[in-house]
């Protein structure tokens, strides 16, 4: 009965109309930021964030929220027509989604991206509902020991499931993230770590710099260097998939939900994992004719469940734990705290009409991007037809006030033109730079935690395997890495 | 293909070794019990160090090419980087109007040919974009004109 109250609660919150035209303006600006390359929901949420500081702050999570997980949408589009991910979120989604669309299936491909969308962020939105009172219960139980556990498991999971192929390539990257993380003063000495003389890097290299260098400038540089001026976008002829492709993909699109939802709430993972795993997983459940990598309806259903499910699952720990579930998430946590609403296990009771209300908003976001990215999506493809050549000089205008809006610092311009150069030779090494960011997110936090857990126990490292929920947690990422030795050693 | 393994192998290996050296001669180590700010950066290093190696020896991977950079490659790189920087450096003298047309001016000669003609009407179109965009509706505090 409690639950019914809280969504009536949330129902109300989320229904005025005010929150429902924000809910709106996010959705079609994260879907307009996923369908084009190059900006990604970080740069659309750093650029946002000066606006939301003004707002009501449920307002403002719920116009955040809505243009994070409405970019999940978006990106399939430019995967599927362009063979370029809108988003990280959507990079498996072009192995199988491009192959349909040269054979001329673009059409189905992009209704069975949305259904397949919405399925997996309703979901998500269900399993948070569903979970929330248990998960608030095991987050009073999180003390310092249990919040390293949790995120060591998440760059395990990271290093092994992801896109590089070899787990040292991805610890090689989160190292690197790490790093770059670490530059700055040390909070707890006050000493300057990798400052090199300069006073502007003493509150450190923000995440959003990281993410828009590494992201957005090498992949306008791929995308000037590779355009081809012959290549044209085919308008699809058939939308709506017929019965029989009903039957095919539906399952999957359940699956790949399911999967969202396991990988959604680990911190670090976040969308990109959660695709890439549930496409692993069903390739590996039935590959008979050896169509994946070929078409594969399958392949479009499941990973674009699995994305959406892991944006909304993500949430909890961003709300529950302070714990970015994702590259995004820091942002959203930024709001949080400029309006003065402190994450935690306690959030739920302080302010339930932000939690239930964010929920509530989630279901009425899901279907206005069901409408936008469904019967609207040629206004999508329509814009995608602008060549390059006029997009990519707007995009860089984009990163670059972006990027200044971080801490309205000329500086940061600057810095962020040397991430860029940085990421782009990564790539030249053959290096996928995603989990560099985890690194930055995650580096800083890891360390006050295991220097907060050893001080406690004057240097005992077993406070992480007494605890339970820490037991449990390495023992989950000591699982993670026998099935990677497993079958690495196999193959 | 196994180049491409050892370039990368030897670069991490390097950059883990200055980083331990840095991090043990410039920050206090500490203990376990009190760990200190050098304490996490060199395992960082150490670990870095490690990942330098195994990927030294790594097996290539038959999936992906090497990249060759080609003359196209660095005249779009070096293109967009300079005209991030000047954008960056004129700002404060010139202001946002000009600084922005400048920028999409100079960051369109890193694409294909086209005639100037056209350039110059996208300059103008973005730059009144962002304008409207970034300094009316978006508040951002660059001065439009000096």
């Amino acid at each position: 009965m409690e639950l019914i109250d809280s969504l009536a609660l949330g129902f109300s919150v989320a229904l005025t109309w005010q929150n429902i035209i924000w809910c709106l303006a996010g959705a079609i600006i994260g879907t307009l930021i996923g369908v084009i390359p190059g900006i990604g929901p970080i740069t659309a949420l750093s650029l946002l964030l000066p606006v939301s500081y003004s707002m009501d702050p449920i307002s403002s999570i719920i116009f955040l929220a809505a243009v994070y997980y409405g970019s999940q949408y978006g990106g399939s589009t430019a995967s599927i027509l362009l063979n370029m991910p809108g988003t990280p979120g959507n990079a498996v989604t072009c192995i199988d989604g491009y192959q349909m669309c040269k054979q001329g299936k673009s059409g189905v491909a992009l209704s069975v991206s949305a259904i397949s969308s919405a399925i997996g962020g309703f979901f998500g939105i269900l399993l948070i509902v569903l979970l929330s009172p248990y998960m608030i219960k095991i987050a009073f139980e999180f003390g310092p020991a249990e919040y390293f556990s949790l995120m060591f498991m998440g760059l395990v999971a990271v290093c092994c499931l992801s896109i590089n192929k070899d787990a040292w390539r991805n610890i090689a990257m989160v190292m690197i993230g790490i790093l770059l993380g670490i530059i700055g003063i040390d909070l707890n000495t006050g000493t300057p770590r990798f400052m090199f003389g300069s006073l502007e890097l003493a509150e450190g290299v923000n995440m959003i710099l990281v993410a828009m260098g590494l992201f957005g400038l090498p992949e306008i540089i791929e995308r000037i260097v590779n355009w081809d001026p012959k290549f044209k976008i085919i308008s699809p002829r058939r939308i709506y998939p017929n019965k029989k492709e009903f039957k095919e993909f539906l399952p999957s699109t359940l699956r790949g939900s399911a999967v969202g939802g396991i990988f959604g709430p680990l911190p670090g993972t976040g969308p990109a994992v959660a695709g890439f795993m549930s496409y692993l997983f069903e390739k590996f459940i039935g590959n008979k004719n050896k169509k994946f990598g070929k078409g594969e309806i399958r392949g479009v259903a499941a990973p674009e469940a699995a994305n959406n499910s892991g944006a909304q699952t993500e949430f909890i720990p961003t709300m529950l734990l302070g714990l970015p579930g994702d590259t995004a998430m820091p942002l959203i946590l930024t709001v949080l705290i400029m309006h003065g609403i402190t994450p935690g296990p306690t959030l739920i009771t302080s302010h339930p009409s932000l939690y239930w209300g964010l929920l509530a908003s989630f279901v009425i976001g899901n279907i206005i991007l069901l409408i936008l990215n469904l019967p609207l999506i040629k206004i999508w493809i329509k814009l995608l037809k602008i060549p390059y050549v006029y997009l990519y000089p707007a995009i860089l205008i984009c990163i670059i006030m972006g990027a200044y809006s971080v801490n309205n610092n000329i500086f940061d311009i600057f810095l962020v033109a040397l991430i860029g150069l940085f990421g782009y030779m990564l790539r030249l090494l053959n290096f996928e730079t995603t989990p560099v960011l985890l690194g930055v997110i995650i580096g800083p936090l890891m360390e006050e935690y295991l220097r907060r857990s050893l001080q406690i126990t004057g240097g005992d490292f077993s406070i992480f395997v007494n605890r339970p929920i820490s037991l449990f947690f390495i023992i989950l990422s000591s699982l993670i890495l026998t099935l990677y030795i497993i079958k690495k050693t196999r193959t | 293909m196994q180049k491409i393994n050892q370039v990368a192998g030897t670069l991490l290996l390097l950059l883990g070794v200055l980083v331990c050296i840095y991090s043990l001669v410039n920050f206090r180590f500490g203990n376990l019990s009190s760990p200190g700010p050098g304490f996490f950066p060199t395992i960082v290093g150490i670990i870095l160090l490690i990942a330098g190696i195994a990927i030294y020896y790594s097996s290539p991977d038959q999936s992906s090419k090497i990249k060759i950079v080609s003359h196209k490659d660095i005249k779009a790189i070096s293109i967009i980087m300079i005209s991030i920087c000047f954008f960056a450096a004129s700002i404060t003298y010139l202001g946002l109007i000009v600084s922005c047309f400048l920028l999409v001016l100079l960051s369109s000669f890193a694409g294909p040919k086209q005639p100037l003609k056209k350039r110059l009407i996208l300059s103008i179109i973005l730059t009144t974009g962002t304008v409207i965009i970034f300094w009316f509706l978006l508040n951002i505090n660059f001065k439009l004109w000096n």
